[in-house]
């Protein structure tokens, strides 16, 4: 806690120091940037009216809201969002979702650019072809969250709060790297990272498995170089994670997967050492107190003198000027 | 005759052999059956018994419970070219599954996709009523339209779905065991079992219902409520197959072919048969789709991917025999 | 054995009826015939009486019940039907097809014992057929299908035949074939019964008795030599013909020319 405060009046001075060289157009710019599925698109800097179908938790650090001309209808469900803006639903309009494509109802908004995620590559070669400025964000590692959150922020104009809030997260990942570092290869512990089922988890591609190997851990289906690899449960026995993350959004508990006779075997199992993220976005910055839980979580040792929740606490004003209690809070 | 019957029914004892045999675990087949014998350590020991046995099992039951009803809806509809979802049940249980994951999490899955495969079928057959009663020609036309229906408000589901269950959906419609358990298998086994048991012990009679409609009345035959009893039972057994793992297509119609191209089209033969040609095929899909690299694919891949081609080998070689003789 | 009363039948809807008080009566151990022109009626008629079609007037007695009181096995067990057009639908044996024909004494859970092995094998030596008993019935000719068929009635045990047109599709050969198996065998078992027939010659030579039907109404009937008569002849078929005798049988010759 006390390091953390010695740290941050030198992130704010490298974010003024980064301020002062990036040539900040007044309005009316236009820039050209490679989305995630290659396209070359020409966007807005800064843009007036914004639709995010995806990669909005950066939001409420931009604070530009007013540069918004609409938002993905799961952003109305959005604790983090719906704490920051009580009014969100009043005063920005529902633009759909990322992949029903209503082109009419984003049309109707008159958006000088949408961001959505490029999973449905007609969807957005349509709304292209009406005339819509799309960008198609995917981010598959930490560097590629940072462009994006920094693309986004280019979008509304509000790139410094972007790199101030990269800057935050740094700092958490930093510290956890730290604590990590002692840690000697052979000790490293194996974990997976349990998606919409339990024997479907992520592979050597993914957001987390960066946030896997920033906590020291060892992603066990680092071999199979995808976002997602179904495997049989006796897999999952043969790979002997010592610890399990269960993602936010599945429908199934830590307490399921700890109760199932299958994986009576697998050592997390054994250990009772599965956990089940929160329902926040890992493209976001939240990446960074989910990274601490989970690093807090794998080498209890190692963060005896952290006090995560109160860590976490202090993200969350720091990043969004709101208490850790105004959102979801993590269960395990 | 007798070797060919022998070989069938020794057939699913095989795959499951082999499919006990195989698994990301690696064992040795003397360790298997030393494991089965009541020896081994504990983990091996778990990865056999809870985790590859009753997959196995699951797997079997599943392809039996889908060639029989392939078979018995072939007789009664005097078509071979007709499978276990005819009736809809396929698009009903999909509906049900993506009701469940995407709508309302707190319906139980399995419960869901039986109520919507049962409901599917019903429909169709109330459809069939409005057109003259519960004819050949009526059911087929009406499965086609219940699938349809239902297959359109699967699609309003998915859209209105959140895109992470969606995923969720999109695979169970594939087809999997990756999920088995004990407790599936008693359920399925009981369910399966009890559903089927009129089949088998009408299975002489399609002989006679396959004859046609006014052949079998006058031959004594009350084809109405036979058929009906025929039809609900497989309907039960293949909506509760498929509520545990999923679509998984072309056992209902490959085993019964093949059984019926091996032994002739008796059922008091075809039927016990196509139950254990279907079981050896969908447990054979089952190891094929856990063994290759590192991932568990959907079993219905494979089974589509094998049972198109195949389909169009068998055309090929036996074609118009296998039906017209 | 079986008697109708006043039959008439017509589909649901339709503007003409298709049989109009319709009389017919076949003695127990009777061959009879049913003759008429194409539409008359005939297949109708078969299959009312058989309880296949309802009829929306008159009744039908079966060994002096009424057949609507009868269940569908209960009627298997009395009359068995040889159809015209039968559409095979798998390739079973010569010997599992003639099999079926025992489902009506065969229980709902059960499967063909002795007994119902014994009947078929019976009925395939009948008909005079059991060196095809292995063959795929769908492969056979239609003469000798027809005769899978025949033994498959013969198989239920039944002591009236009903046969609809049993020779429609067969060339002269294979009708006499069938008809002279038929004809056998109903005096082997003492069987009643009523097939129609397209020729009048083949109801001359293998029926007893002989119904007139035409536009759906009973034209005549009676013993075969009295009721085939020119002048009937010509009201039925609407065409000059004549019947003669040679060697105490009576044939009819069809007229060419002018009427």
């Amino acid at each position: 806690m006390r390091s953390h405060e010695g740290r941050r009046p030198l992130a704010l001075a490298a974010l003024l120091a980064a301020m002062a060289s990036i040539p900040m157009p007044a309005h009316g710019g236009s820039v050209a940037v490679t989305d995630k599925m290659g396209r070359r698109v020409s966007i807005p800097v800064p843009a007036r009216r914004a639709v995010l179908l995806e990669g909005y938790e950066i939001l409420p650090v931009l604070g530009a809201w007013d540069r918004l001309a609409g938002i993905s209808r799961y952003a109305f469900d959005n604790d983090l969002l719906t704490a920051v803006r009580p009014d969100l639903r009043r005063t920005v309009p529902d633009a759909g979702s990322a992949f029903s494509g209503n082109a009419e109802a984003l049309l109707r908004l008159h958006p000088d650019v949408v961001v959505t995620w490029s999973v449905y590559p007609d969807t957005i070669q349509f709304l292209a072809e009406k005339g819509l400025t799309v960008v198609a964000i995917y981010p598959e590692s930490l560097p590629e969250l940072y462009e994006t959150m920094r693309l986004v922020g280019r979008i509304l104009g509000a790139e410094p709060r972007a790199e101030a809030a990269i800057a935050r997260m740094e700092e958490t990942f930093a510290l956890i790297r730290r604590r990590v570092a002692g840690i000697p290869e052979a000790e490293r512990k194996k974990a997976l990272w349990l998606l919409g089922s339990p024997t479907s988890v992520g592979g050597g591609r993914g957001v987390t498995q960066d946030v896997f190997a920033l906590a020291g851990l060892v992603n066990g289906a680092a071999g199979v170089p995808q976002r997602t690899v179904p495997v049989s449960a006796e897999k999952v026995v043969v790979w002997r994670p010592d610890i399990l993350f269960i993602w936010g959004n599945a429908s199934y508990s830590s307490h399921d997967v700890l109760s199932s006779p299958q994986w009576r075997f697998v050592p997390a199992v054994q250990r009772g050492r599965v956990y089940k993220a929160p329902k926040w976005s890992t493209w976001s910055p939240r990446l960074a107190p989910i990274a601490l839980w989970m690093a807090a979580r794998a080498y209890p040792e190692r963060f005896r003198d952290v006090d995560v929740d109160a860590a976490i606490d202090r993200f969350y004003r720091d990043v969004y000027a709101i208490s850790y209690a105004q959102v979801r809070h993590i269960e395990d | 005759m007798k070797t060919r019957t022998a070989i069938i029914l020794a057939s699913p004892i095989l795959a499951g052999a082999v499919a006990l045999f195989v698994g990301a675990y690696g064992l040795t087949p003397a360790a298997v059956l030393r494991i089965l014998a009541g020896a081994g350590d504990a983990e091996a020991r778990s990865v056999i018994l809870d985790i590859r046995l009753p997959r196995v099992l699951l797997a079997g039951l599943t392809g039996g419970a889908l060639a029989v009803s392939g078979v018995t809806l072939q007789g009664v509809f005097r078509n071979p070219l007709i499978d276990s979802y005819l009736l809809g049940i396929s698009a009903g249980a999909a509906l049900g599954c993506a009701v469940s994951i995407g709508l309302f999490p707190w319906l139980p899955l399995q419960a869901s996709a039986f109520a919507g495969g049962c409901g599917a079928a019903a429909f169709t057959a109330l459809i069939a009523r409005t057109q003259g009663g519960l004819n050949r020609l009526a059911l087929v036309l009406s499965g086609v339209v219940v699938t349809a229906l239902f297959t359109a408000l699967l699609s309003i589901v998915k859209l209105v779905v959140e895109p992470m269950k969606l995923q969720s959906v999109v695979f169970w419609l594939m087809g999997s065991f990756s999920m088995a358990t004990w407790q599936h298998v008693r359920i399925t086994g009981v369910g399966v079992l009890a559903g089927l048991a009129p089949i088998f012990l009408m299975r002489w009679r399609l002989n006679a219902l396959s004859m046609g409609d006014e052949e079998a009345t006058a031959l004594g035959v009350n084809v109405a409520r036979e058929r009906l009893v025929l039809v609900a039972a497989s309907t039960l057994a293949v909506a509760l197959a498929v509520s545990t793992c999923g679509i998984v297509g072309w056992v209902g119609l490959m085993a019964p072919h093949l059984v019926r191209m091996t032994v002739g089209p008796d059922h008091q033969r075809l039927v016990p048969l196509s139950f254990a040609g279907g079981a050896a095929l969908l447990v054979a899909a089952d190891t094929v789709a856990r063994s290759l690299g590192n991932m568990d694919l959907p079993v219905g891949i494979i089974t589509a991917v094998a049972g198109a081609p195949f389909f169009i080998y068998l055309m090929k070689r036996k074609g118009a025999e296998v039906w017209q003789g | 054995m079986i008697a109708a009363r006043q039959l008439a039948f017509r589909h649901n809807g339709a503007p003409r009826p298709l049989l109009e008080a319709v009389d017919v009566e076949v003695a127990s151990g009777e061959v009879a015939a049913l003759l008429g022109p194409n539409g008359a009626g005939k297949s109708t008629l078969i299959r009312c009486l058989a309880g296949l079609w309802r009829p929306e007037g008159g009744e039908i007695r079966l060994e002096g019940r009424a057949l609507d009181d009868l269940s569908h096995r209960e009627r298997a067990r009395l009359m068995a039907l040889v159809f015209q057009d039968h559409q095979p639908s798998f390739p079973y044996t010569v010997r599992d097809a003639v099999l079926v024909g025992r489902v009506a004494r065969i229980g709902l859970f059960g499967a063909p014992r002795a007994a119902d092995h014994q009947a078929a094998r019976a009925a395939l030596s009948a008909v005079g057929i059991e060196h095809l008993a292995d063959r795929i019935y769908t492969r056979l000719s239609g003469g000798e299908r027809q005769l899978v068929l025949l033994a498959r009635a013969l198989a239920q045990e039944a002591p009236l035949l009903l046969l609809d047109e049993p020779t429609a599709q067969l060339d002269l050969r294979n009708q006499l074939t069938v008809l002279k198996a038929v004809h056998r065998i109903a005096r082997e078992r003492g069987l009643t019964v009523l097939m129609s027939l397209h020729d009048p010659n083949l109801a001359l030579l293998f029926a007893e008795k002989v119904f007139m039907l035409r536009d759906g109404r009973m034209l005549a009937a009676g013993p075969a030599r009295e009721v085939v008569t020119a002048a009937n002849l010509c009201r039925l078929y609407g065409v000059e013909a004549g019947v003669f005798e040679v060697d105490g049988r009576r044939i009819v010759y069809p007229m060419a020319g002018e009427p």
